[in-house]
């Protein structure tokens, strides 16, 4: 076994048992509305993974959605304006989100957090300004662009469900991979120097400004490959009304919700809160889910005795102790 | 090796130069600039005037990560280790990237030889929260040394501790020494200084008032005025 | 361009200016004193708007004193939220104040949102009784809610001003913004200086809301804009710096409007962010250092 491999053992574990699951839900549930709840969360929880990755690198992002919508529009872009097949839009299309965050990324490199904050809060609304203004020409402005579909033609609607459930799994396995392998390398390690301290991460040799630009500019695509599924599956369609607080708010509830610092997190976070807004929506209606959402979220982060987060570090920490080679053996 | 100084707002016209293999302490009364110097050097906040030369580098306007892997490592006076980590990864980090480890593997065996070394073998995969402040420093250190420094800054390294854990410290750093490092301690401690440091410079109101080995410094009247002057009341004075 | 057109141009800058000042200084005083930034200060401005409107529309109150009623009531749910929310958090990771933000912005607009979108559908505008009066100043005419919303502005900032400056409140606060180790040595009791701040910054965005109200129409999410507009004029003006609120936003209103003018309307959202990527490309730390 190769050294990746091993030091990812547990992870791939983890990718195979999900994999089995959701391929069992599917072969057992044929029900097309929980299919493409779940093909939601599968696109969600990249996102999250996104956000999560960035935060892993000590830059909380309050604009993610800038990512998820210009993923959409690159893609959907290039598949309709260029020609290009649907299935090689889907991967080319997040290079503009790529390039946003290095762009953003390296405006904001030296921004301690509440500055950080603040400008990647309006990011959204910058871009949506670019996007609905300066290049209306090209995005339709507000009525928004029809994405061409991914599924192969002549399918009929139950077999497109199923595409988009296996697409969307796949990517969200493959992703997960990708992430948790990121974590755990070198790579990983500087972002969690940075995150913790970076007066103490550069008195150690690393270059804060070089890992936070990557942190972005990986957190971009990423993010942005799930606005490009999300366009071409599920919603069929982008319009700059993806650009609002909302799904800037969502993959920091995700994230929350399962556990910032892991890779697992995130998607875990995703599936809970997810199924718990479809079972409340139908109760209580759309306002006062999301409100229900907030106080929750509230709760959490008040009556946690210092709050989520260091609960959660600690069993980084932990983790971290076995992220090496495991020092038990050695004299 | 040799580094030298001109003109800052808290230092002004400090100039000196370190052989290599020597132990040179910095000493001065509260205030006196030791900690801007050792941030100047590291390029936390650089000098306004005057040149920091080391090893044939110009360390001017380089960012402090450069500055690490060139050479120079630092403890910080209040020890910040990075929390989310193990003391073993914290060490690893450095070994990683000051110290150019092949990959993380390799990283973590560096990281145990060097908390081996400083005496912290046992808590490697302790979280660095629940460390005495005795064991923080040497954490420190450890991390200092990971990133294979031939120049280390120790910034009061020995403050708060008690007579018999000092005299484990100067042990320590002595063999830091004759592994190879150079190194430039700023001490409280002015009998501390005089024990270990081959040569002492001294520091007041950011102006250099003296340098020379401990006897001289010991004698040096000027010396002697700042520690015990009227504005400063003789408490820093140790003998 | 001739002289009453300029003059139009520079009075629309000062109202809408006069809104974001209004804006970034509550939310600068907020982070002085508190150090946490409130994300949620476009909503409260909504919720500010949006009382003021109710007042007016359904009791007939006239709109500018329904505005003071509306600050009391949006100042009260400052306090609360400082009290029973931001005051849990203090001794934790900074970073849950920034959820918990997250979390206010999810429960207030959707909160109004339910109330609002059943009955109201798309937007509403305040509508006073001065509605069709102007001041006839000879080279233009100003509409009467323009004279009375600057002034109603200018006097509530120079009210404020007072206070900070003259009171030993203000002095506390101020003190508080400072050092706050210190003032708590001096005996102030910063718990309390955190309450009334938050409350007090709550009641500027209402007033910034009800003022913006009656000039614009407005939703529950209306609030988002101005208040991204708001974090980059405290950008620009210093984080804390009241008197960098008060300037910089009357200065970006003015900017903003004569962008709108010259460039077009589609680039009025854009001078923001323009201007602040600027600066962020000269001096990537921000202009000023945080707590200044």
């Amino acid at each position: 076994m190769s050294a990746w491999a091993r030091r990812l053992r547990r992870e791939l574990v983890v990718a195979a048992l999900m994999l089995a699951a959701a391929l069992a839900f599917l072969a057992a549930v044929r029900e097309l509305y929980v299919l493409q709840m779940l093909s939601f969360v599968f696109i969600f929880a990249i996102y999250a993974q996104s956000w999560n990755l960035v935060a892993h690198s000590g830059q909380h992002s309050l604009g993610h959605a800038a990512f998820l919508g210009l993923g959409s529009y690159g893609s959907i872009v290039v598949a309709t304006r260029l020609g290009v097949p649907s299935a090689v839009a889907l991967f080319l299309g997040p290079l503009v989100p790529a390039l946003a965050g290095l762009g953003i990324g390296g405006l904001c490199r030296r921004l301690r957090e509440a500055y950080f904050g603040m400008v990647t809060f309006g990011c959204t609304a910058i871009v949506q300004v670019l996007v609905v203004e300066q290049f209306g020409w090209l995005t339709n402005r507000w009525d928004g662009l029809d994405a061409p579909r991914l599924a192969p033609e002549g399918l009929e609607i139950e077999r497109v469900a199923v595409f988009n459930y296996v697409l969307g799994l796949a990517l969200m396995v493959a992703t997960y991979v990708v992430v948790a392998s990121i974590m755990r390398s070198r790579t990983g390690m500087a972002f969690i120097a940075i995150h913790d301290n970076e007066a103490v991460a550069a008195a150690a040799g690393v270059s804060v400004v070089r890992y936070r630009l990557l942190a972005m500019t990986v957190g971009g695509y990423i993010a942005g490959l799930a606005g490009a599924l999300n366009g071409h599956t599920l919603t069929r369609h982008i319009s700059p009304g993806v650009f609002g607080i909302e799904d800037s708010t969502w993959p920091v509830l995700y994230s929350i919700a399962g556990g910032l610092g892991t890779a697992e997190g995130p998607i875990l976070g995703t599936l809970v809160v997810r199924v718990f807004w479809e079972w409340a929506i139908r109760r209580v209606g759309g306002f006062d889910s999301l409100i229900l959402i907030g106080l929750m979220l509230a709760l959490v982060v008040t009556t946690l005795p210092r709050g989520i987060y260091p609960v959660l570090a600690r069993a980084v920490g932990s983790i971290g102790a076995r992220r090496l080679p495991r020092g038990e053996a050695r004299p | 090796m040799s580094k030298h100084f001109g003109g800052l707002q808290a230092l002004s016209g400090v100039d000196f130069e370190i052989q290599a293999g020597e132990i040179v302490g910095l000493i001065g009364p509260n205030g006196a600039g030791k900690s801007t110097l050792l941030n100047a050097i590291t390029g936390v906040h650089p000098p306004d005037a005057g040149t920091i030369r080391f090893d044939g580098h110009d360390l001017a306007g380089l960012p402090p990560d450069r500055i690490t892997r060139l050479g120079i490592g630092r403890t910080f006076q209040v020890p910040q280790p990075l929390g989310s980590l193990s003391c073993l990864d914290n060490v690893a980090v450095a070994a990683l990237f000051g110290g150019r480890a092949a990959s993380v593997e390799a990283a973590a065996d560096e990281a145990h030889a060097i908390l081996d070394f400083v005496g912290l073998a046992g808590k490697a995969l302790l979280p660095p929260q629940g460390l005495t402040i005795v064991d923080m420093r040497r954490l420190e250190l450890a991390r200092a040394l990971a990133t294979r420094a031939r120049l280390l800054l120790l910034d009061e390294i020995n403050t708060g501790l008690t007579a018999s854990e000092m005299t484990e410290a100067i042990r320590l750093i002595q063999r830091v020494r004759d592994r190879g490092a150079t190194i430039l301690m700023v001490e409280h401690l002015v009998r501390l200084i005089m024990s270990v440091c081959d040569r002492v410079v001294v520091l007041d109101f950011g102006a250099k008032i003296a340098e020379g080995t401990p006897d001289e410094i010991g004698r040096n009247p000027d010396v002697i005025r700042a520690y015990l002057g009227p504005q400063r009341g003789g408490a820093d004075a140790r003998g | 361009m001739d002289l009453a057109t300029l003059v139009r141009v520079l009075t629309w800058g000062l109202v809408t200016g006069s809104v974001y000042m209004l804006l970034a200084t509550g939310i600068t005083l907020i982070f002085g004193v508190m150090k946490v930034v409130n994300f949620a200060h476009g909503e409260l401005m909504m919720i500010g708007a949006f009382i003021t409107f109710i007042l007016a529309h359904s009791a007939g109150l006239n709109p500018y004193l329904a505005i003071f009623v509306s600050m009391i009531a949006v100042g009260l749910v400052g306090v609360v939220i400082e009290r029973f929310g931001f005051r849990l958090l203090r001794d934790g990771e900074k970073i849950n104040e920034v959820f918990f933000s997250i979390a206010l912005i999810l429960i207030l607009q959707n909160g109004l949102a339910r109330v609002f979108v059943p009955r109201f559908r798309e937007h509403v505008q305040i509508r006073t009784p001065y509605a069709t009066e102007v001041v006839d100043l000879g080279l233009i005419q100003l509409r009467y809610d323009f004279v009375v919303l600057l002034v109603l502005a200018w006097a509530i900032i120079t009210g404020l001003s007072v206070v900070l400056h003259r009171t030993r409140l203000g002095r506390d606060v101020r003190a508080t913004s400072q050092n706050r180790v210190g003032a708590m040595l001096m005996g102030i009791r910063a718990e309390r200086v955190d309450m009334l701040t938050f409350g007090i910054g709550a009641a500027l965005a209402a007033l910034a809301g009800s003022l913006y109200g009656i000039v614009n129409p407005f939703s529950p999410y209306t609030g988002t804009l101005p208040s991204i507009k708001a974090f980059a004029v405290i950008i620009l003006g210093g984080l804390g710096s009241v008197r960098g609120a008060v300037v910089g936003g009357l200065l970006y209103g003015v900017i903003e409007s004569a962008a709108t003018f010259f460039l077009g309307g589609s680039w009025r959202d854009a001078t923001a962010f323009v201007l602040l990527i600027l600066v962020l490309l000269t001096r990537p730390q921000g202009l000023f250092r945080e707590g200044t």
